[in-house]
């Protein structure tokens, strides 16, 4: 099987069912009409105003496309890589990007609200408050599996790092020259191009090596110094380059990956359990959505169209186009993920690590978790691979592009550790609101302006600290969907009930969500943590008490979804 | 105006007396001398001894009087604001400034604003006067108008450097953006009106700091009377107008019944402020006696 | 032909607002949330709140429209600032 076929079939195959499943979701379930969106109606040209619909379909995308369509299809391909595609082509369709554009749409038809808002209103009130927990947890988890899987690029491949920090200054200087001096739009946008080309040749040039828990040290100063200083410094600089990166990054993947005729080198079956997670037997269900999350169905999204794009939209029916259609587009990125680490896979491995993969099916399911390690973790496996392809196809420096895959990963993940401080910061205060009456003193403690920042930073960096990436990364997964079932169980209470629908549609998708989640987070606790608690107690006990939370609040949001029903 | 004369001191100690009796004795030199008193109490009229009425008037030769009504001020101050905002806003029209004004003049801050208000306009427009004397009113109010422009300059500073950082942004933001559409807030267009009210305002509290710091213009005279309470108030003043670096330049002792020395009490000589004394009169207070008065306290401590 | 170049035109300019949109949209939110502060505190003082003298207040009264405009629209959302900063994140 040509890896190229697979990004066509793919292709194919999202388009058609945006075509027919998203059109049906669009007139039989949303019902999308003519009348003004919020963006007309409450404009005020700061939050509402109507965007055109490409430039915000660009902006959202960019906005739900990150490191984790990435990080998760190279770990997936432990099953082989049928079942990650069959997981990333129709969870997406079915599930995720269902779940994207009812988010949006729900929150269009409640002016721009939050679909944490909107759960507040039509499941019970502390539906909204259960909300503010998950996304607590997601917030906290991210950082440690982001930062978990960046340490272990950072330390095996010692040119991302500097290369990162080259781009740091070249942001700090776009930053003076566009915001500052005020130079010409164009004229620093190439500059900073520039900038940023010779960051990834001069960062192969001159690594920066230090050990992994070095990296956590910085990572976690790096967070906390970030969080506090004006955003046209770094931050919105830093942000701008990424779109760029992005920008390059998608196309001379695409075009590799298209006219490359490699075929897929790696398995397309292994088996149903294999050693994953903890080196533990990792059953395909209920675990895969933990693995892969953006790039299939990610809880998060749910908010981001809640969030701003909701109050962009110009009408009703370019809803379908930018929800929906912005998910399947991520999952075409983590289609091509697939397509390039399985086709130039065994290549990147050193000749041992590969010789122990090859043979059969079972061999590869046993050492492809080590093999995984030995090549820098998921960024750096990627990261090979994608150079290979594109040395390959285009004759551009194997190096040169290996690391500029890194810096892409790593620019996104990077982005996500201090921005989520910033929400984590917020969303304690939410988390603690019933504390103000009953313990005030705690309260003002907790929500102090440093101490907010620093527990999801400490309580994220702590449990990467332990370098278990193959354990975080499902936690994160976990909390992530965990968001999406509230996130999908609120907008099928919102069909039904609001908008009088058959909600088959979504109520379906969010039953098997919740059950399979829950299946898996109970799977986790049995056999994951447990391993986790024999070398890293006291993490285990972290990721233990939260993943044991979640569980409850699940429970909790069952009940509350099914006794609410009376109300309506 | 040459001079300033501030009298401050507890109610009753006798502040309107003497302020009277530095009024009659300036203009009696042919010094062009305004009175003014601030004090709610009013006592200008009484002790001239002619009927109450509203604004500046000429009593006598080269004197002039003015009760401060500052209910009058503070309604002048909130109809120039009224009528810049029916020139600024363009459709929000949220503030009934006529009901708000009364919840407006009891609001704290206002009342010793529409006393400045009120200094302003008079330094302003009576500048062919040479001598200012003013009757001061209850301590609390007095140390609040001192007090405020040193209060709020501090509020400015920091004011200014907020506004200026939000001016910045919404530079850095047009500048890639640019102005498209009439109604975009963050578009830059010109000065900014908000920064050129806040120094405007700071220039003005500027002036007042200047003015009430200027040794050479201004002089601050604090009356007291032979009881302790009295006395005490004094303490506080003193001590009070340290904060703001403004020293006392007199204190004189009214009403004085025996020969008692009070000079220990109250610390003078640390802080080597002049004293003086004036005795207690049983007798009517006519003009007069009021020239008499004031030579004999001025002897030695102001030339004029 | 003509057409195409417009399209391409068309293109052209969309991608440029977008990511004119992309270098400035932090600097945006974080303006709009110092204006709301610089007006809940000149508002404060009107009430007398700890704050400046209301008289600075009165007298910037005038000027403040745009600010006061976000402020009431910011106070009207208070019960849902989580998801406003969610696309921040790139998760």
């Amino acid at each position: 099987m040509s890896a190229n076929l697979i990004v066509i079939g793919g292709l194919i195959l999202y388009i058609l069912c945006y075509w027919l499943y998203g059109r049906f979701l669009q007139n039989k379930v949303v019902r999308a009409t003519d009348s003004p969106t919020p963006a007309l109606r409450l404009r005020d040209d700061v939050d509402f105003v109507p965007a055109n619909k490409y430039v915000l379909f660009g902006h959202h995308f960019a906005s739900i496309a990150g490191a984790a369509p990435i990080v998760g299809p190279v770990i997936a391909l432990a099953w082989g890589w049928l079942p990650a595609l069959l997981w990333i082509w129709l969870g997406n369709i079915f599930i995720g990007a269902v779940h994207d554009y009812l988010s949006l749409m729900s929150s269009v038809r409640y002016d721009g609200h939050s679909v944490q808002w909107i759960a507040g209103r039509v499941i019970k009130r502390h539906t909204g408050y259960i909300f503010s927990w998950f996304i607590f947890f997601v917030l906290i988890l991210v950082v440690a599996a982001f930062g978990a899987v960046l340490g272990k690029i950072f330390a095996a491949k010692p040119q991302v790092p500097s290369a990162y920090l080259l781009k740091i200054i070249a942001a700090l200087i776009l930053g003076v020259l566009l915001y500052r001096i005020r130079m010409n739009f164009s004229l620093a946008t190439i500059i900073g191009i520039l900038m940023l080309i010779a960051a990834i040749w001069l960062g192969t040039k001159i690594p920066v090596k230090a050990d992994y828990q070095v990296w956590m040290i910085v990572f976690f100063i790096y967070i906390i110094v970030a969080a506090s200083i004006p955003v046209h410094v770094l931050l919105q600089p830093r942000d701008y380059l990424n779109a760029w990166l992005l920008v390059g990054g998608l196309v001379l993947g695409g075009i590799a990956i298209v006219f490359s005729f490699g075929k897929m080198q790696f398995p397309a079956l292994t088996c149903f359990s294999p050693p994953l997670i903890a080196g533990k037997p990792t059953p395909f269900w209920p675990v895969i959505p933990l693995i892969i999350a953006c790039g299939s169905l990610s809880g998060f999204h749910s908010l981001v169209a809640s969030g701003t794009t909701s109050k962009q939209l110009s009408t009703e029916m370019e809803g379908l186009f930018i929800g929906y259609g912005s998910m399947l587009t991520e999952g075409f990125l983590s289609t091509l993920v697939v397509a390039v680490v399985g086709a130039y896979g065994f290549a990147i491995f050193s000749p041992h690590v590969a010789a122990s993969l090859k043979g059969n099916a079972i061999a590869f399911a046993m050492h492809y978790k080590k093999a995984i390690g030995a090549s820098g973790g998921p960024v750096g496996v990627f990261a090979k691979a994608y150079g290979l392809a594109v040395h390959k196809i285009l004759h551009l420096p194997k190096d040169f592009i290996t690391i500029l895959a890194a810096m892409w990963v790593a620019s996104f993940a990077m982005t996500t550790l201090d921005t989520t401080n910033r929400l984590a910061r917020y969303t304690l205060t939410e988390i603690c609101e019933p504390l103000k009456e009953t313990a005030p003193s705690i309260f003002s403690f907790l929500t102090n302006r440093w101490i907010a920042s620093i527990i999801p930073a400490a309580i994220g960096i702590g449990l990467a600290w332990s370098g278990a990436w193959s354990i975080i990364w499902p936690a994160f997964g976990g909390a992530n969907q965990m968001l999406a079932s509230i996130a999908l169980i609120t907008v099928a209470a919102w069909v039904i009930r609001v908008q009088k629908q058959k909600g088959m549609f979504c109520l379906i998708p969010a039953l098997f969500l919740w059950i399979t989640v829950t299946f898996a987070m109970l799977w986790f606790l049995y056999a994951a943590v447990p391993v986790f608690m024999h070398k890293n107690p006291l993490q285990a006990y972290a990721i233990g008490i939260m993943m044991i939370i979640m569980l409850l609040l699940n429970i909790l949001l069952i009940v509350d979804f099914v006794s609410s029903k009376k109300e309506f | 105006m040459k001079e300033i004369f501030f009298f401050l001191g507890k109610g009753g100690v006798g502040k309107s007396t003497l302020s009277a009796s530095l009024s009659i004795f300036l203009s009696n030199k042919g010094l062009k001398t305004l009175w003014i008193s601030i004090d709610p109490a009013h006592n200008i009229c009484d002790i001239l001894k002619i009927k109450p009425f509203k604004g500046l008037k000429e009593v006598d030769q080269n004197l002039w009087i003015e009760e401060i009504d500052i209910d009058f001020y503070l309604k002048k101050y909130l109809r120039d604001i009224k009528r810049k905002i029916y020139e600024n806003y363009k459709y929000l029209n949220i503030f009934n400034l006529d009901k708000m004004f009364d919840i407006i003049r009891l609001s704290p801050g206002m009342e010793e604003f529409a006393c400045l208000y009120a200094l302003k306009d008079i330094l302003n427009n009576q500048k062919d006067k040479d001598f200012l004397v003013i009757d001061t009113p209850p301590t609390a109010l007095t140390l609040r108008i001192l007090g405020l422009p040193f209060i709020t300059k501090r509020w400015i500073k920091e004011l200014k450097s907020w506004r200026e950082k939000i001016i910045d942004r919404r530079k850095m933001v047009t500048h890639v953006k640019g102005c498209p559409l009439s109604g975009v807030k963050s578009c830059i267009t010109g000065e900014d009106k908000v920064l050129t009210e806040l120094i405007h305002q700071q220039e003005q509290m500027d002036s007042f700091v200047d003015i009430f710091l200027n040794k050479d213009t201004t002089h601050y005279i604090l009356v007291i009377n032979p009881d302790e309470l009295s006395i005490l108030e004094g303490k506080r003043i003193i001590e009070s107008l340290k904060n703001f670096n403004i020293t006392i330049d007199l204190i004189v002792l009214n009403k004085k019944l025996e020969d008692s020395s009070l000079i220990n009490e109250l610390s003078i000589s640390k802080d080597k402020i002049k004293y003086k004394e004036v005795s207690f009169s049983k007798d009517a207070i006519d003009r007069e006696k009021l020239i008499d008065i004031a030579s004999k306290w001025t002897k030695n401590v102001f030339k004029f | 032909m003509k057409k195409i170049l417009g399209n391409l035109k068309n293109a052209f300019s969309l991608f440029a607002q977008g990511f004119k949109q992309a270098s400035v949209e932090h600097i945006e939110r974080e303006l709009s949330e110092m204006e709301n502060g610089f007006c809940l505190i000149i508002m404060s003082s009107l009430t007398g709140i700890c704050a400046p003298p209301p008289f600075i207040g009165l007298s910037l009264l005038p000027y403040l429209e745009p600010e006061i405009e976000t402020m009431l629209k910011k106070s009207k959302n208070l019960d849902d600032k989580l998801a406003q900063w969610s696309d921040l994140v790139d998760l």
